[in-house]
C-alpha cells in the first residue's frame, strides 16, 4: 500500500488539477497552503542525475538545491502551479532566485525563515507567514477565513499525530516498520493532501499493527539523523543488515515532531502566530541558531527511546549549517550511547 | 629589518602562539613601523597597520575585553563598550599572509572540518584549536550573507565556554525587519554591558555611531574622488581597507585613516599620479587570495588593468542617527546590497559599473562561498545585457593548496583581451 501511495504521488496524482504547491523546508508551514484550498506538496530532490541545474547554480550547491532545480527545469513538476521557497539558508535564496528566473511560469514566493526562538522571532514570522496568506490569496484569487486556517491546522495536526504514533511502533523491541517503509509514508504525508491521507494513514496502522509481522527484530538498530535523507540511504543500511528504526531528519522526525497540540491555546487566538511558535520551537534543523546544543541532548534521548545501536550522520556534500554541526554533535555522541 | 619581514619569520614559525602574547613584540613591531613609515606610498595604509597592531596588542595582552565578531556584526556597539573587537575572519586572512593557513586548515580537517566550507572558516576552525588567537570573552555573530561564520562562532564558543549572541538579519521583510533586528541589537548590547560589567552610555554609543557617519563620508569622498579622476588605489591595497569595515565601524582611528586616505588620494590627484597605470578599468567582486600570490600585480602592472572600485568598498548604508542608534545600525545591516534577492545586488552592480566607467568586472569566486557564488548566473546575464565583460575567477581566498597562479593569469589575460577587443 506504501508503495502504491508512492507512486501515486510521483505519477500524476497531482496533474488533474492546478492547485498543487510545492514547499522546501520544513520551516515552511504547510497549513497556510492547505487552508487556501491549495495542495503543499513537498520538494525533495529525488537523485536523478542533476544535468540542467548546473546551468544557473554553482556546482558546489548541495543536491537538494540542485536536485529540485533540475527537476523544475526538466519539468518533473508537472503538476505544480507555484512553489513556496524557504529562505533556510544562502543556497535556498539562491534556489529562489533560480527558480524565479529560470522557470518564469507559475507562484513563486521566497519565504523570510528566522534562525532563532524566540518571542520577536514567532512575531516577525508570523507577520512574514501573513504576506504569505495574502500573496496566495491574491495569485489564486481566494479568500481565506480563520475557520480555513484552523481548519488546516487540525488536519495537519491529526497527520503528524498519527505518524508520532506510527514511529513510536518503531521503538518496540520488534519492529512492525522498516526505515525505508517509514521514510515512503512521511513522505506521502508531504505531498498528500491531509483530509485525504489520514483515513489510509489509520488504516496503515491499523494492518500493520493487527499483522503483527516484524520488519526485522534481531538486525542492527540505526538511528539516521541529519538535513534531507535520501531514501536510497535508508535502503542501502536495510540491504547491509541494518534495520532503520529512527529518521532524525527534515524528511523524517523533524516533519511532525514538537507541533503536537498543547491544549488549552491552540485553537484560540492568531492561527498565524500559533503557527509560528509551533514551528520555530519544534526540534531543531541545524540551521537554526544553536542547534547543535539542544540537538545534542536530543539525539541521545532519541537514541535511548529507538534502542538505537548506532547513529548514522548523514550531510550533503555542501550543506554548510549541517558539516559544521558535525563535529559538535560527534565529540558529546560517544560517550553516552555505547555501541556505534 | 622590514616590518612585514619580521613579522612573518616571528609570528609564522613555531613559537608564534608565544610570540603573539609577549608585550616585547608589540613594542619592536611598533618601532619598526615607525621606522618604517616613509616607505609607505600611502600614509593611510601605514596608519591603517598601526592601529591593527595595537589592536592586537590590546586583544593579546588581553588590557581590555576582547569580543569576537563575524565580519557582518555591526561593531559600532563594541566600540561603544570599549572592547577589542576580533573578527576570526580577519584572522584567517591574516594567517594566509603569513603562511600559516596550510597548518591550521590541516588542522580544521583533522577536527572533521570538510573543504566542502569556506575556508575562512577552515582556517580560524584550525587557529582556535591550535591556541593562536586571543581567547574572547563573549562572541558576537549574525546570519546575514554568511551560513558559516554562525556554526564557527558556535564552535569556538563551545571551545573557549564563553558567552555568544547571535543577531538574526533576515534577507526581507521591512518596517517588521527593522524591528525585529533593532530589538535583537538592543537585546545584545545591554546582556553584553553586563556580562563585561561595563555600562554602555548613551553618550558612548552615540560617539560611535558618530565616528561611524564620519568614516562613511570620508568613504563616500574617497569613492567619488575614485570616479572622477584618473587617481587609481592599488586594488590589493584598497581591499585590505575591508579590515576596518569588519572590526572597526565606530573607532575613532577609523575616522582619522579614512581622512588621511582621503588626503592621500588628494595628493595623487593634484600631482597626477596614477598608482597604477590605467588602462582598463575592473570592478572587483568578492576579496582577493591573501596567501603569497602574484595575480593583483599582474593584472595591474603588466596587463594594465586598475581596480577602479571594489564591491566590498561600496557605501550602501544610510547615515546613522545616533539618537535611534538600534534602528538606524539595524537598518544598516538589513541595506546589504547583497542580502536577500539577488536583484539588489545587481541592481548595486549595475549603478558601480555606470558610476565607475567600468569597463569589465572581475568576481573572485571563492570556494565555499554560497552566498556570493549563487548570484554568478543572473550577475552574469544581468552585465552581458549591459554590454559589460564579465570573468568569474575561480580561487580560493585562504587556502593556497590548489591554487594554479598560471591558470588565473592566463584567463585574466585572456579577459583584458576581451574587453580591448570589444
Amino acid at each position: 500500500m506504501v508503495e502504491a501511495q508512492e507512486t501515486n504521488a510521483k505519477e500524476g496524482y497531482f496533474a488533474s488539477d492546478n492547485f498543487t504547491v510545492g514547499w522546501t523546508c520544513s520551516y515552511i508551514p504547510e497549513e497556510i497552503i492547505a487552508a487556501a484550498g491549495l495542495k503543499p506538496y513537498r520538494l525533495v530532490a529525488d537523485g536523478t542525475k542533476v544535468t540542467r541545474a548546473d546551468a544557473c547554480l554553482p556546482g558546489n550547491f548541495c543536491a537538494q538545491v540542485t536536485g529540485c532545480l533540475d527537476a523544475g527545469l526538466a519539468g518533473r513538476y508537472p503538476y505544480l502551479s507555484g512553489v513556496v521557497i524557504g529562505f533556510s539558508c544562502n543556497a535556498a535564496v539562491h534556489l529562489y532566485n533560480a527558480w524565479r528566473r529560470c522557470i518564469t511560469h507559475g507562484f513563486v514566493y521566497g519565504l523570510e525563515l528566522p534562525r532563532r526562538d524566540t518571542p520577536e522571532a514567532r512575531k516577525f514570522f508570523s507577520k512574514n507567514l501573513g504576506h504569505l496568506l495574502l500573496a496566495l490569496e491574491q495569485h489564486y484569487g481566494r479568500r481565506v477565513s480563520q475557520e480555513d486556517l484552523w481548519r488546516a491546522i487540525a488536519e495537519t495536526a491529526e497527520t503528524r499525530r498519527l505518524l508520532r504514533h506510527l514511529y513510536h511502533l518503531r521503538r518496540e523491541a520488534r519492529p512492525l516498520v522498516s526505515g525505508s517503509e517509514a521514510m515512503a509514508l512521511v513522505r506521502m504525508a508531504a505531498t498528500i493532501p491531509k483530509n485525504e491521507l489520514n483515513p489510509d494513514l489509520v488504516r496503515i496502522i491499523d494492518n500493520l499493527t493487527a499483522k503483527k509481522e516484524t520488519a526485522g527484530g534481531s538486525r542492527p538498530r540505526i538511528l539516521v539523523t541529519g538535513g534531507i535523507l535520501p531514501p536510497a540511504l535508508v535502503e542501502l543500511i536495510e540491504e547491509c543488515g541494518g534495520l532503520v528504526v529512527c529518521e532524525d531528519a527534515c524528511n523524517g522526525l523533524r516533519y511532525f515532531t514538537g507541533m503536537e497540540n498543547t491544549g488549552d491555546t491552540w485553537e484560540s487566538g492568531d492561527p498565524l502566530l500559533k503557527l509560528a511558535t509551533a514551528y520555530l520551537g519544534k526540534p531543531p534543523c541545524p540551521r537554526m541558531s544553536r542547534a547543535a546544543e539542544t540537538r545534542s541532548a536530543e539525539l541521545i534521548k532519541l537514541a535511548r527511546e529507538y534502542r538505537a545501536d548506532g547513529v548514522v550522520y548523514y550531510s550533503l556534500k555542501f550543506c554548510d549549517v549541517n558539516l559544521y554541526e558535525f563535529p559538535l554533535l560527534k565529540k558529546t555522541w560517544v560517550k553516552p550511547v555505547s555501541r556505534f | 629589518m622590514d616590518f612585514y619581514r619580521l613579522v612573518k619569520e616571528k609570528m609564522g614559525g613555531d613559537l608564534g602562539r608565544h610570540v603573539l602574547r609577549s608585550p616585547l613584540s608589540y613594542n619592536i613591531l611598533k618601532a619598526l613601523l615607525v621606522k618604517s613609515r616613509h616607505q609607505y606610498s600611502l600614509q593611510a595604509v601605514w596608519m591603517m597597520n598601526r592601529y591593527a597592531l595595537e589592536q592586537t596588542r590590546r586583544a593579546y595582552l588581553r588590557r581590555d575585553p576582547v569580543i569576537w565578531n563575524s565580519v557582518f556584526f555591526p561593531t559600532e556597539i563594541l566600540h561603544a563598550l570599549k572592547a577589542v573587537p576580533f573578527a576570526p575572519e580577519v584572522g584567517a586572512a591574516v594567517a594566509a599572509g603569513l603562511g600559516l593557513a596550510t597548518k591550521f586548515l590541516g588542522r580544521a580537517e583533522q577536527y572533521w572540518s570538510t573543504r566542502d566550507t569556506c575556508s575562512f572558516h577552515r582556517c580560524a576552525m584550525g587557529s582556535v584549536l591550535e591556541e593562536y588567537l586571543p581567547a574572547p570573552d563573549a562572541l558576537v555573530y549574525s546570519s546575514h550573507l554568511c551560513d558559516g561564520a554562525p556554526k564557527l562562532f558556535e564552535h569556538v564558543a563551545a571551545f573557549y565556554k564563553k558567552p555568544v549572541f547571535f543577531l538574526d538579519v533576515p534577507g526581507t521583510g521591512g518596517d517588521a525587519a527593522v524591528d525585529y533586528v533593532a530589538g535583537q541589537l538592543e537585546e545584545i548590547a545591554g546582556r553584553l554591558s553586563h556580562r563585561l560589567g561595563r555600562p554602555l552610555t548613551r553618550d558612548n554609543l552615540a560617539r560611535a555611531l558618530e565616528n561611524s557617519n564620519q568614516a562613511r563620508e570620508y568613504m563616500l569622498k574617497i569613492n567619488e574622488l575614485r570616479r572622477a579622476t584618473f587617481v587609481n588605489v592599488p586594488g590589493s591595497q584598497a581591499l585590505n581597507f575591508v579590515y576596518l569595515l569588519f572590526t572597526a565601524q565606530g573607532a575613532p582611528e577609523t575616522v582619522q585613516i579614512y581622512r588621511q586616505f582621503y588626503r592621500d588620494l588628494e595628493g595623487l590627484a593634484g600631482r597626477g599620479d596614477r598608482a597604477v597605470p590605467e588602462r582598463r578599468r575592473l570592478l572587483w567582486l568578492h576579496l582577493k587570495p591573501y596567501y603569497r600570490n602574484g595575480l593583483m600585480e599582474y593584472l595591474e602592472n603588466r596587463l594594465g588593468a586598475a581596480l577602479a572600485c571594489e564591491e566590498m568598498n561600496h557605501v550602501y548604508w544610510e547615515p546613522l542617527d545616533p539618537e535611534r542608534p538600534y534602528e538606524s545600525l539595524a537598518r544598516k545591516a538589513l541595506s546589504h546590497f547583497a542580502l536577500g534577492p539577488v536583484e539588489r545586488r545587481i541592481e548595486t552592480l549595475l549603478q558601480l559599473v555606470r558610476l565607475y566607467r567600468i569597463d569589465g568586472v572581475v568576481h573572485f569566486t571563492h570556494w565555499g562561498c554560497r552566498q556570493s557564488n549563487g548570484g554568478l548566473r543572473p550577475i552574469k546575464e544581468a552585465l552581458r545585457s549591459a554590454g559589460v565583460p564579465f570573468l568569474s575567477l575561480d580561487g580560493d581566498c585562504v587556502d593556497g593548496r590548489n591554487y594554479g597562479e598560471g591558470q588565473l593569469l592566463a584567463r585574466l589575460e585572456g579577459f583584458i583581451e576581451m574587453i580591448d577587443a570589444k
